[in-house]
């Protein structure tokens, strides 16, 4: 290959190459001095054109970044490589080489273009994160497994491909495969595919099209379900309010009880413990309910206080915007005024006015500047009241709720505790109707055991509703702390922004006017 | 005469003649003598009378006998007029429902209206009799002329035709009304927009209320000052209203016949074709009123095709509270005791539809016939035909002039004027129309697609609409006076591909403003050189680029853009040889990026081209944290610009061009 540049020798890219490239495709005429008086900066060149240059090794490209089109065709390139740092590339041409392999394109994610013709590839592989390929020529290689081109079926929008000159083109069914498992493709081949070979491979493959159409749609509808489930979740998370809506915080209290299974042997325990997980899911789904509620009325609020803040910024862009037209306007005047005096005392006289007026529009600027601040934060504050309003609110009716919970808990303990100490005595007088295995009523011949093992229970349940408690509590303060001092932060630093912009465009005036005379 | 010797023998045979009547029908001879020659031409129900209408005339003597002798006080009924042919007819078998073919005559609105263009009043003389003749509605429809009771007559056969429940009505009416004197009422095109500002003002009104919407400063003022504003609009509203009082207050003299007037009129009762109150229609103009109106001072009797009504109740204070409850003999006397009426037919109709079904369940039902009374004769009058020629035409000979309080309104019917005008509205500043204000004219189918013009006679201004069709899809144009140099003022379709809505121009700048163009232009200010003058003459000759000072253009601010690349305004300073951008405020900024370019000489005979040099360019970044555009990008940003700027010399060019041919 490319046997036509055979006298020159093989060579590397090294900068002066690259250096001698963008000059050549560099602007012409005036705009081409203008650019050789400037330093070359590699990371601006939107193209490189390398072709026909006996390149050996892809090299030195790290600087071209903003790079989107890469031509290194009819080289003598064997591996691709360096071109990780290429990140904007859509446009690779490496034909008329000798790559044998697929590989080092991973990160080359905005590729649209991809053209590895007349090569030595025997098969198709290590592009998963090209997800924007359109055109992909594979023309005179050495593909050979017709299954293989079934790995480009992941790109939505690829409408072009070539595969001409391999020894899969040789097959039968070729096209007709082609056609079917990729319903999107316009040109296969350098010719454009019509309707009719569509047609006759989708009736062909009607079966295994179908299969696949089924299984697609079975995957979307469980990423589908996995997505909205997750959103859910999400939604109760920033309701501080998740696992709350059913037994799942009841079941993190009984996960440690000591010798739990032995206690459920107790007569009147099963109804017992039912009763209670019966009233703790529906505390549970009470907090739920309450926390969604109060989400979405914090929401409401957050909403309204942000539009009625985007609101207020444009109107004083205008009006600044109109101090600006006025002053510029009157500014012009005044500096064309400047340009037909020439007795140097009236001179300085008219260019002192002309350094008030920028004065006073700067003051005019940062007064409405202030304004500007001072009213926000005045909605600030008013905002900051009304959420801390509903935060408070909210975990006083939680605090009600977890209280009510605690209650329930200290009603339980209570009863199992007499049933524990009815089923003590009765083992003690030896007179237990029910049958018992052996190993609870051994259990039961130990007083102290038994009752240390309900008062670790205890104390553990109401550790988890504390818990739980607690963490709800800190998480939304934390979560109203943050907001505010977020906004508070952003609004300082907008205004930061200004009065530095304000400062610099009456620098930028003063210049002008001393340029001026 | 001998159609007048057949009649005068039919009368008398009846022996209802009285020495009055007799008397009226010599006075009458002349008309009679004119009718006769014509009298072949009409078919034989208009010339004789059937058995039934001979019968029906003597019921109707009887009945005004007794009615003059019960109520000696009260002025005769209009029972049996003449007709043109000079033969006794009663009022109801004149009336002849009619269903024409006319979509428009479907309606009460377009058969009044009709009704009121077609024919021209012949007022009765005296004012303060019943005529005593009465035409059949075919013979005034070919005439153009009509008493007001054979308007009401043509309007009411309309009517029942087109299956409403109209009645006419025989009564006393205003003067105005009676003599079709318009001059003290508004004219009903000249509609007022105070309403449509009005609505403006509510929605801004109702925008909706944000708790955390930033309330502007309050802007310090003067309580002293705005009362003293206050107290003076006060009084200058005092003052006009007094104006408006006076003028309003210049009433003519009061009528001496007022109450004695007689006038025909149209009644429409509820019920039928969904019509929910009671109205009437004044035949001579074709507009509806309240059965309350002050307009109609009483009534005397009604009639429709199937009876004959006598008023029973008092009217001395105007028709406000009379009941229209027709089966109730204490008020409407009918002169056909027991024949049916309109409410009765509908009644029976359904009876037997109801009794039809009945009937086919058990058939022995006989159904029992009623004693039959005296029922009203059908029509002597032939089918009416109005033909679509006649629908467009509208008033006789095609035109029409009508005077309202301060406005004149002439119109006409399409293809009748060969400049293609419709209506001409003229608005006077007085009542006296001699002061003209405002000329309002409206055309249809010209050729150059004018829809509406209109003349302020005062500000000397002319305001032109035309059809989407018009050639640069012009819409409208305002101007001072026809001359190149004029003010004008053009607004377009919005379908023209440069998106141009709205041009501008007084003598030496011209504004255009666009809309949905892809490029974000809105506007565009152009600023000539006042030092040319340019006549007439000069229009046509290529506006030099030497003309232009200034172009200032505008842009929408384009999304896909950073604010800092996405330029809101572009000034070229043709004379100065500078550009000056300006781009967009980023979010949360005060201050846009600016720059401003010089452009370098071009190359002449004598001199090289300028170089590009740094020091053409100034530019001001907002965002210090930008890195500053190198000076092959600038230089490329200026050779943009500098094409822009030739493109956008030529579109002021084509628009020029355009203002001077549209003007032609």
């Amino acid at each position: 290959m490319s046997g036509h540049c055979g006298k020159s020798e093989p060579i590397l890219i090294d900068e002066e190459i690259l250096k001698k490239a963008v000059m050549e495709q560099g602007p012409q005429y005036e705009a081409g001095l203008i650019a050789t008086a400037e330093e070359i900066v590699f990371s601006e060149v939107p193209k490189l054109h390398l072709q026909y240059r006996n390149i050996l090794k892809i090299d030195h490209l790290w600087e071209f970044t903003s790079l989107t089109k890469l031509e290194l065709n009819n080289n003598l390139i064997r591996k691709i490589e360096g071109l990780d740092c290429l990140i904007s590339l859509t446009w690779l041409d490496l034909s008329f080489n000798s790559i044998e392999k697929i590989e080092g394109l991973e990160s080359l994610r905005k590729l649209e273009v991809l053209n590895l013709s007349n090569n030595r590839i025997p098969v198709i592989e290590n592009m998963d994160t090209l997800e924007k390929l359109t055109i992909f020529s594979l023309t005179n290689n050495l593909l050979e497994q017709l299954d293989n081109v079934l790995y480009l079926r992941t790109f939505k929008n690829l409408f072009t491909l070539n595969l001409l000159g391999n020894p899969v083109h040789k097959d039968d069914d070729y096209k007709c495969f082609i056609a079917a498992y990729f319903p999107n493709l316009m040109c296969l081949d350098y010719r454009h595919l019509d309707q009719k070979t569509k047609n006759e491979a989708s009736i062909k493959y009607h079966y295994v099209l179908e299969k696949i159409k089924r299984d697609g749609l079975l995957m979307q509808q469980a990423a589908e379900a996995e997505q909205r489930k997750e959103a859910e979740l999400q939604l109760h998370h920033d309701a501080f309010v998740e696992f709350l809506n059913g037994s799942y915080l009841f079941k993190n209290m009984l996960k440690d009880d000591p010798e739990a299974d032995k206690l459920h042997y107790l007569p009147g325990m099963a109804s017992l413990l039912h009763t209670f997980e019966h009233q703790m899911v529906e505390l549970c789904m009470q907090l739920f309910e309450t926390g969604l509620a109060e989400h979405k009325r914090r929401e409401t609020e957050v909403n309204s206080f942000f539009s009625g803040q985007s609101k207020a910024v444009p109107h004083y862009q205008q009006r600044a915007s109109q101090i600006l037209a006025d002053f510029e306007q009157q500014h012009r005047e005044r500096i064309e005024e400047l340009h037909h005096l020439s007795d140097p005392e009236v001179l300085m006289v008219k260019v002192n006015h002309c350094k008030d007026e920028i004065n006073l529009l700067c003051n005019n600027l940062m007064a409405l500047d202030f304004q500007l601040y001072s009213q926000l934060e005045d909605i600030i504050k008013k905002f900051d009241i009304n959420i801390s309003d509903m935060v408070g609110s909210f975990i006083e009716t939680v605090q009600g709720i977890f209280a009510q919970c605690r209650d329930l808990e200290d009603n339980y303990n209570e009863k199992v505790r007499e049933i524990a100490v009815a089923t003590l005595e009765k083992v003690a007088k030896d007179n237990l109707e029910e049958d018992m295995p052996d190993d609870v009523r051994m259990l039961f011949t130990d007083k102290d055991t038994v009752m240390e093992a309900l008062a670790t229970g205890h104390d553990n349940h109401l550790q988890t509703i504390n818990d739980r408690e607690t963490q709800l509590v800190t998480r939304v303060n934390a979560w109203k702390v943050a907001l505010v001092k977020g906004i508070q932060d952003t609004e300082l630093k907008q205004s930061r922004m200004r009065i530095s912009d304000i400062h610099r465009y009456m620098d930028y005036l003063r210049e002008q006017l001393e340029e001026s005379h | 005469m001998e159609t007048l010797l057949e009649s005068h023998d039919e009368e008398q045979l009846r022996g209802g003649e009285t020495p009055e009547e007799k008397l009226q029908v010599s006075d009458h001879q002349d008309l009679l003598l004119s009718l006769e020659q014509t009298d072949a031409l009409y078919p034989e129900s208009y010339r004789l009378n059937s058995s039934d209408e001979v019968r029906l005339l003597a019921v109707a003597d009887n009945f005004q006998r007794q009615f003059s002798h019960l109520f000696p006080d009260r002025k005769p009924l209009l029972l049996c007029p003449i007709n043109e042919c000079g033969v006794k007819k009663f009022v109801s078998t004149t009336l002849q429902p009619t269903l024409t073919i006319h979509p428009g005559l479907f309606t009460w609105e377009g058969c009044a209206s009709f009704v009121a263009n077609f024919l021209s009043l012949d007022p009765l003389e005296p004012p303060v009799d019943l005529p005593r003749y009465l035409s059949s509605s075919t013979s005034v429809l070919q005439r153009q002329t009509a008493t007001c009771f054979e308007f009401g007559t043509l309007l009411c056969s309309l009517l029942l035709g087109t299956n409403y429940d109209a009645y006419c009505v025989s009564g006393y009416a205003v003067r105005d009304m009676c003599l079709l004197d318009q001059r003290l009422q508004e004219c009903p095109l000249l509609d007022t927009q105070l309403n449509v500002t009005d609505e403006v003002v509510m929605s801004l009104q109702q925008q909706q209320e944000n708790k955390y919407t930033v309330r502007p400063l309050r802007e310090l003022e003067s309580h002293f000052v705005i009362q003293q504003e206050k107290k003076k609009r006060e009084a200058e509203a005092v003052l006009l209203q007094r104006q408006t009082l006076q003028e309003d207050t210049q009433q003519p003299p009061a009528d001496p016949l007022q109450g004695l007037r007689v006038h025909c009129w149209v009644l429409v009762l509820s019920g039928s074709r969904s019509v929910q109150e009671n109205f009437f229609i004044d035949p001579l103009t074709g507009k509806s009123y309240s059965t309350a109106s002050e307009s109609f001072l009483g009534i005397e009797s009604m009639w429709n095709n199937l009876n004959y009504y006598v008023n029973m109740q008092d009217c001395s204070n105007g028709c406000a509270d009379m009941v229209y409850d027709l089966d109730d003999i204490k008020l409407w006397e009918p002169v056909l005791y027991g024949a049916t009426s309109k409410k009765q037919l509908i009644l029976n109709v359904l009876k037997k539809k109801e009794s039809h079904m009945m009937s086919r369940i058990n058939h022995d039902d006989e159904e029992q016939e009623q004693p039959r009374a005296l029922e009203m004769p059908r029509s002597w009058v032939s089918y009416i035909t109005i033909s679509k020629k006649d629908l467009e035409t509208r008033w006789p000979g095609g035109q029409r002039t009508t005077r309202y309080r301060k406005a004149k309104l002439e119109e006409f019917s399409p293809y009748l004027r060969s400049d293609g005008l419709l209506t001409r509205l003229t608005t006077y500043r007085d009542q006296d129309y001699s002061e003209e204000f405002v000329v309002k004219e409206w055309y249809k189918h010209r050729n150059d697609h004018l829809e509406e013009r209109e003349v302020h006679k005062v500000d000397n201004f002319t305001t032109e609409r035309f059809m989407c069709e018009r050639r640069f899809h012009l819409l409208f144009l305002r101007y001072t006076h026809l001359s190149a140099d004029a003010e004008r003022h053009m607004e377009f379709n919005s379908v023209r591909v440069d998106g141009l809505v709205r041009r501008v121009e007084t003598p030496g700048e011209m504004t255009e403003i666009f809309k949905g163009r892809d490029d974000f232009l809105h506007y565009r200010h152009v600023i000539f050189d006042r030092h040319v003058q340019f006549t007439e003459a000069d229009v046509s000759f290529k506006a030099d680029e030497r003309l232009l000072l200034k172009v200032v253009e505008r842009f929408h601010r384009n999304r896909k853009k950073p604010a800092s690349q996405d330029v809101a305004e572009r000034v070229f300073l043709l004379t100065l040889r500078r550009i000056e951008v300006t781009y967009h405020l980023e979010d949360q900024r005060f201050i846009p990026s600016k720059r401003s370019f010089i452009k370098p000489r071009e190359s002449t005979e004598i001199q090289k081209e300028e170089e590009f040099t740094a020091d053409m360019v100034s530019s001001f970044q907002v965002d210090p944290a930008e890195k500053p555009l190198n000076r092959l990008t600038l230089y490329e940003m200026l050779l943009d610009l500098m094409m822009d700027e030739k493109k956008v010399v030529l579109q002021i060019k084509e628009s020029k061009k355009e203002v001077s041919s549209s003007s032609e």
